[in-house]
C-alpha cells in the first residue's frame, strides 16, 4: 500500500530507479486482478482493463497522501504500459497469431480496451508500436486512454499536454490506426511480419 | 520522411476544422497540389476520420464536443413542433436556440439541446421522473421547463420559457446597480430557489447564466432558469468511475458545493443550492466567486475538488482589498473602493461566509432563511450570521492545514498534528507540575505561537503562493529561538518536533541539526527531566541510523539513553528495550571496527539475552540455557565483560553442537536444535530483528573462522526462516541471507541450489531496494556467475547486457518488449 505511494514521491523527488519499481509493481498488482478475475470470467470474455487499472490504483496508491495529479500521471502511465503488456500477453497465449491473418475485423468492435476481443488487441498492438515509431506522443495518448482508461483531460495532464494538443493528437491517432487496421484487415496480412 | 509526415498530421488536423468536405478539399488542394504522396496521406487520414465511429474511444466521451462531434443542428431545423430561429447561447452543457413553437400554440420559446456525451435515454428518464414536480412550479421569479424530447441526431432537448434577460451579475454590473440594489434583486431569487425547494425540486446548478436578469414594465425580475435540467443531465460521479467523469462538471465548478465534489453524491440536498447562492452573491458583492475561476480550471480534476471540498475561501472584503480591480469593481457598484470594501465587512462577509460553510449543518436552513437575514442587514436589524467563534476558527485551521494547502503534501498532516500534539502532550505534562501557574501560560504562548505558524500558512495571506511545509518548518525554526529565547522547555519541545517533522521530509541533515538543538538545550537548562534528555538522545541516534558515516556519534547518543532509562526504568520497560535494541543494531552495523565477529555477535545478542524469562529459558537446549543464565547473573552484577564471554562460551558449545549434527549427515537435526535455541528470543518484544541479523552476523564469524560450510549453511538457512517470522516474506536483510546462501552454495559446486536462491535474492532486491542499488548490482553479478559456471553463458550474457541499461533510461525502455521478460 504504501510502497507505491513512496515511490510516486521518489519520482517526484527525481529518484531515477524509481520508475522502474513502479512499473513492476503496478503490472504485478495488475495480473494478479487481472487472474483473479479471469477465474470468475466465461472464457472467451475479456478484461475490463480501466476497471482493472483503476481498482489497482485505489489498491497501490494511497490516495490521501497522493494529492498530485503529476503523480497519479507517473501512475497511470506506468499502468496503461503494463495493462497493455497483460492484455497482449492473455491475447497472445490465447490465439495464434495466425488466427488474426485474414481475419474480417469490424472496427467498430474496437470501441474500448473492455470489450476488445483478444484477435483486435494484437492487431491494435502492431499498430500502435508502428505509430510508436512515427509519432510517439500520439500513441501515448492511445495508450492511455485505452489501456488506461483516462479521460482526455486526464491524459492531457498525465502528459503535461495542452488539452488541445492532446485532442489533436488523439484524433490523428485515431483516423491513422483506423486506416492501419483496415489495411490490415482488408489486405489479409500485414506488411511487416 | 519523418518531416512530410508531421506536415501530413498538421495538414489533416487543420483540415478537419474546416465545416465542409469542399473546403477540406479545397485546401488540401492548395497545401499539396505538388505533393501527391502528402496527398494521399491526407486524403486517407481524412476519409478515415469520416468513419471512425466509436473506434477506440472508452466509453461514454467526456462531451466536450470533440472535433469529430459537433452539434449539427442549426437555425431553420425543425425538432418536433419547434422550428430553432437563432443560437442564443451556448454552455458548457449544451447550446440554446431561440425556437418558434407551432402546435399547440404558437409562441417563442428557448430550446436547450445537450451537448453529445450523455445517454440521451438517461437524461429523458431523469426528467420525466421530475417532470410532474417541474410542471407544479409556479413563481414569477423562475422560468418554466414546457418540454423535453429527443432531437433526430439523438440528443436529448429542453424547451423553456423564453427569458430574455442577461446574466445577473452581468446585469448589475451594466447598471452599475449599488449593493442594495444587487441585494434586492438576490433576496428575490433567494425566494424563486425557496419555491422551488417546497415543490421538492432542487436546482443543483444556480450560477449568474442559469439566474437571468430581464426588464418588465421597467422593474428588473430576476427569473431563475433550468430548474429539473441540472437534475436530469448532471450525472452523479458514482455513475461512471470517477475517472472517466470529467467535462459535464466542468462548467460550473465555482458554483458547485463540496457536497456535490464528492464522487459518492447521493445525498445532496436544498442546502447544496444555499451554497450555491452564496457563491453568486459573493460575486455580486466582490466581483469574483470564492475560488477563482482561473485558479480551478487550472488545476487538475481532482485537485479542483479537493480546493472546493477542503479550502476556506477568503471572506469577499478580503478578497476586494487584494484585488487589483478594485476601482472598477467599486464603480460597477457605484461606490468608492474605501467605501465597498467597508459596507462588505462584517455583516455580509458573515452572511456569505455562513451560506459557504463546507458543513452543510452550518449554512443557512433554508433559502428563505438566507433572504431573510439579507432583509435584517438592509433594515439595520441583527442578522444570524456572526463572526465565527474563536475556537472553531482553530479548527478549521487544523482542518484547513490537514490536506492540501501546504502543497498538498501529506507531511502538513504529520506537522499539524505533530505540533498540536506537542502542545496538548507539553500542557498535559504541565498540568501535573509543582508550579501550575506559569506553566499553563506558557502552554498558552506554545498554543499561540502555534496558532501564528498555521496562520502564516494560509493561503490568503501569501496571497496564495505555494507554501511549502519545509518553507512553514523553516520558518518556524527561525523563529522558535527568538520568541522563546528564556523558555528553554519550550524551545526543546518545538525543537524536538520540528526535528521529526523534517525527518519526515527526509531533511535528514536538517533534521538532526533541531534534535541536536533539543539536545543540547535539555543538557543545559533542563537536567531534572533526564528520561526527556534520554527521549531525545534516542529520537537523534534513530535519525542517524540511516547513515553510516555517524555511527559512532549515533551509538554514544544511544548508550547514553540507555544508560539513562536503564538508571531509571524497570527491565520490561519499552523505551529501554527499544534503546536498547538500537544500541545493539548500531554495534552491529560497525562488525569491522576492531573485535572480532564473534564479539559483535554475542554483543548483539546480550541485550536480548537479558530480556529471556525464566520460563523461556527452561525451553532452550541445555548448555546454551546454563550460558543464558550465567550471562544474566554476571551482568547483573556489573560484569558485563563476563556476561559476553559467558554468551561466547555458550555460543561456541552451540555451534559444536550444530557441527557435530551436520558432520554425521543429520543437517535437520542442527537446525531443529538451533531454531530451539532463538526461538524464545522471537517473542521478546522490540529486539525480535535482531534474531535473524545476529544469525547472519554469526555466520560472517564463522566464515573468517573457516568454519565447515554445511554448519554455515544450517545457520544462514535458519536466518532465512527467523527473517520470515520477524519480517514477512521480503525483507533486506532476508535478500542478504539469501544472498550469502548462493554464494556459499555455489563455492561448493551445488549450482542449481545456488542459481534459485540467487535469482530469489535478486527479485527481492530489485523489488524493495530497486536496479542501481549496489546490493542488487551485487545479487545480479552473482547470478551471472553462477550461470556462467553451470554452463548457461547466453542467459548470463542476457543479464550481463541488462546491467549495461543505464538505471534512469528505465521508464523509456519498458515500452519495448526487451524487458518483457523482466518483469515475471
Amino acid at each position: 500500500m504504501t510502497d507505491v505511494t513512496q515511490i510516486l514521491s521518489q519520482i517526484e523527488s527525481g529518484d531515477p530507479t524509481a520508475a522502474e519499481q513502479l512499473l513492476l509493481l503496478v503490472y504485478d498488482e495488475l495480473r494478479k486482478l487481472a487472474a483473479a478475475k479471469l477465474v470468475q470470467e466465461k472464457p472467451g470474455q475479456t478484461l475490463q482493463a480501466t476497471a482493472l487499472v483503476h481498482e489497482a490504483y485505489l489498491r497501490l496508491v494511497d490516495v490521501e497522501k497522493v494529492q498530485h495529479w503529476d503523480s497519479r500521471g507517473h501512475f497511470f502511465a506506468a499502468a496503461a504500459e503494463a495493462m497493455r503488456r497483460i492484455l497482449v500477453e492473455q491475447a497472445r497465449k490465447r490465439c495464434r497469431r495466425e488466427d488474426v491473418r485474414g481475419l474480417q475485423v469490424s472496427l467498430d468492435g474496437l470501441a474500448s480496451a473492455a470489450s476488445c476481443p483478444n484477435e483486435y488487441v494484437l492487431l491494435l498492438n502492431d499498430g500502435l508500436e508502428k505509430l510508436e515509431t512515427r509519432n510517439a506522443e500520439a500513441a501515448a495518448i492511445v495508450k492511455l486512454r485505452f489501456f488506461g482508461g483516462l479521460t482526455m483531460r486526464q491524459t492531457a495532464d498525465a502528459l503535461r499536454l495542452p488539452l488541445r494538443t492532446a485532442e489533436r493528437n488523439w484524433t490523428y491517432a485515431r483516423a491513422w490506426l483506423h486506416r492501419e487496421l483496415e489495411h490490415f484487415s482488408a489486405d489479409g496480412h500485414t506488411d511487416d511480419t | 520522411m519523418s518531416d512530410s509526415k508531421d506536415q501530413a498530421q498538421s495538414l489533416f488536423l487543420n483540415a478537419l476544422e474546416l465545416s465542409t468536405e469542399s473546403a477540406r478539399a479545397a485546401y488540401v488542394e492548395a497545401q499539396c497540389g505538388e505533393d501527391p504522396e502528402l496527398r494521399k496521406e491526407v486524403e486517407q487520414l481524412l476519409d478515415h476520420a469520416r468513419r471512425l465511429g466509436p473506434f477506440l474511444e472508452p466509453g461514454e466521451e467526456e462531451g466536450d464536443g470533440t472535433i469529430a462531434h459537433p452539434i449539427s443542428e442549426r437555425p431553420g431545423t425543425v425538432i418536433g413542433p419547434y422550428k430553432l430561429l437563432q443560437q442564443i447561447g451556448e454552455g458548457g452543457m449544451g447550446v440554446v436556440f431561440m425556437a418558434e413553437q407551432s402546435q399547440p400554440l404558437r409562441r417563442t420559446v428557448a430550446l436547450k439541446i445537450i451537448k453529445p456525451g450523455m445517454d440521451t435515454r438517461q437524461v429523458i428518464a431523469r426528467f420525466e421522473a421530475e417532470r410532474q414536480a417541474v410542471a407544479m412550479m409556479d413563481h414569477p421569479n423562475i422560468a418554466k421547463v414546457l418540454d423535453a424530447g429527443t432531437t433526430d441526431s439523438g440528443r436529448p432537448y429542453f424547451v423553456m420559457e423564453l427569458v430574455k434577460g442577461v446574466p445577473i451579475t452581468k446585469y448589475c454590473d451594466e447598471k452599475l446597480l449599488p449593493l442594495r440594489a444587487r441585494l434586492e434583486l438576490f433576496t428575490q431569487v433567494c425566494q424563486a430557489v425557496q419555491h422551488a425547494h417546497q415543490k421538492g425540486i432542487i436546482h443543483r446548478d444556480i450560477k449568474p447564466n442559469n439566474v437571468l436578469v430581464a426588464e418588465y414594465d421597467n422593474r428588473a425580475v430576476p427569473k431563475v432558469i433550468d430548474f429539473g435540467v441540472a437534475k436530469a443531465t448532471a450525472q452523479r460521479l458514482t455513475e461512471r468511475t470517477m475517472f472517466t467523469e470529467f467535462g459535464q462538471v466542468l462548467g460550473t465548478m465555482e458554483y458547485m458545493s463540496p457536497e456535490q465534489s464528492k464522487f459518492n453524491q447521493l445525498d445532496i440536498d436544498t442546502r447544496s443550492d444555499i451554497y450555491s447562492l452564496g457563491v453568486l452573491l459573493y460575486e455580486l458583492l466582490a466581483g469574483s466567486t470564492p475560488f477563482e475561476g482561473k485558479r480551478l480550471h487550472a488545476a487538475a480534476f481532482d485537485e479542483m475538488l479537493r480546493i472546493i471540498r477542503e479550502e476556506e475561501p477568503p471572506k469577499p472584503s478580503t478578497r476586494l482589498s487584494s484585488i487589483d480591480t478594485l476601482p472598477s469593481v467599486a464603480v460597477n457598484r457605484h461606490t468608492e473602493p474605501g467605501r465597498l470594501s467597508k459596507d462588505v465587512r462584517g455583516e455580509l462577509d458573515w452572511m456569505v461566509m455562513k451560506a459557504l460553510e463546507k458543513d452543510r449543518n452550518r449554512r443557512y436552513e433554508s433559502a428563505s432563511g438566507f433572504a431573510a437575514d439579507i432583509e435584517r442587514h438592509l433594515h439595520d436589524e441583527p442578522v444570524e450570521a456572526g463572526p465565527q467563534a474563536y475556537a472553531y476558527r482553530l479548527k478549521k485551521y487544523v482542518r484547513r492545514n490537514k490536506v492540501g494547502v501546504l502543497a498538498g503534501s501529506a507531511i502538513a498532516l504529520a506537522l499539524a498534528v505533530g505540533l498540536i500534539l506537542a502542545s496538548i502532550g507539553f500542557i498535559q505534562a504541565r498540568q501535573q507540575a509543582i508550579i501550575a501557574r506559569t506553566q499553563a501560560a506558557r502552554a498558552v504562548q506554545m498554543q499561540q505561537f502555534l496558532e501564528e505558524m498555521l496562520s502564516s500558512i494560509d493561503p490568503n495571506t501569501d496571497k496564495g503562493a505555494a507554501v511549502t511545509v519545509q518553507q512553514v518548518l523553516d520558518r518556524a525554526a527561525e523563529k522558535v529561538d527568538t520568541d522563546f529565547a528564556h523558555q528553554p522547555e519550550i524551545r526543546a519541545a518545538l525543537h524536538e518536533t520540528i526535528g521529526r517533522s523534517y525527518f519526515g521530509l527526509r531533511l535528514y541533515e536538517s533534521s538532526a541539526k533541531h534534535l541536536q538543538l533539543a539536545v543540547d538545550l535539555r543538557r543545559r537548562y533542563l537536567t531534572e527531566e533526564p528520561l526527556e534528555l534520554a527521549g531525545a538522545l534516542y529520537l537523534l541516534a534513530d535519525r542517524f541510523t540511516s547513515d553510516l558515516s555517524q555511527r559512532e556519534k549515533a551509538l554514544s547518543h544511544c548508550r547514553e539513553a540507555v544508560a539513562i532509562f536503564a538508571a531509571r526504568l524497570p527491565e520490561n520497560d519499552a523505551r529501554l528495550a527499544e534503546a536498547r535494541s538500537l544500541e545493539a543494531m548500531l554495534s552491529a552495523q560497525g562488525a569491522t571496527a576492531g573485535r572480532t565477529n564473534l564479539d559483535v555477535f554475542v554483543a548483539t545478542l546480550l541485550p536480548i539475552t537479558l530480556t529471556l524469562t525464566d520460563d523461556q529459558l527452561t525451553r532452550l537446549p541445555a548448555n546454551w540455557a546454563r550460558a543464558v543464565a550465567e550471562a544474566k547473573r554476571l551482568h547483573g552484577e556489573g560484569d558485563a565483560v563476563g556476561a559476553r564471554a559467558a554468551l561466547k562460551r555458550g555460543h561456541i558449545a552451540t555451534i559444536a553442537t550444530i557441527r557435530e549434527l551436520c558432520s554425521t549427515g543429520q543437517p535437520d537435526a542442527a537446525r531443529q536444535y538451533l531454531r530451539q535455541t532463538y526461538t524464545p528470543y522471537l517473542e521478546a518484544p522490540f529486539v525480535r530483528p535482531l534474531v535473524p541479523l545476529g544469525l547472519i552476523g554469526a555466520t560472517h564469524a564463522m566464515k573468517s573462522e573457516g568454519e565447515d560450510p554445511l554448519v554455515i549453511e544450517a545457520v544462514l538457512r535458519e536466518a532465512v526462516v527467523a527473517g520470515h517470522t520477524v519480517w514477512g516474506p521480503e525483507h533486506p536483510y532476508i535478500a542478504w541471507a539469501l544472498s550469502d546462501l548462493a554464494m556459499l552454495l555455489r563455492d561448493q559446486g551445488r549450482l542449481d541450489e545456488a542459481e534459485t536462491l540467487a535469482r530469489e535474492a535478486l527479485v527481492m532486491r530489485r523489488k524493495i531496494l530497486g536496479n542501481a542499488n549496489p546490493d542488487t548490482v551485487e545479487s545480479l553479478k552473482g547470478l551471472i556467475d553462477v550461470l556462467q559456471r553451470a554452463g548457461k553463458s547466453a542467459e548470463a550474457d542476457n543479464f550481463r547486457r541488462e546491467m549495461a541499461i543505464p538505471a534512469d533510461d528505465a521508464l523509456r525502455n519498458t515500452s519495448g518488449k526487451q524487458k518483457q521478460g523482466r518483469a515475471e
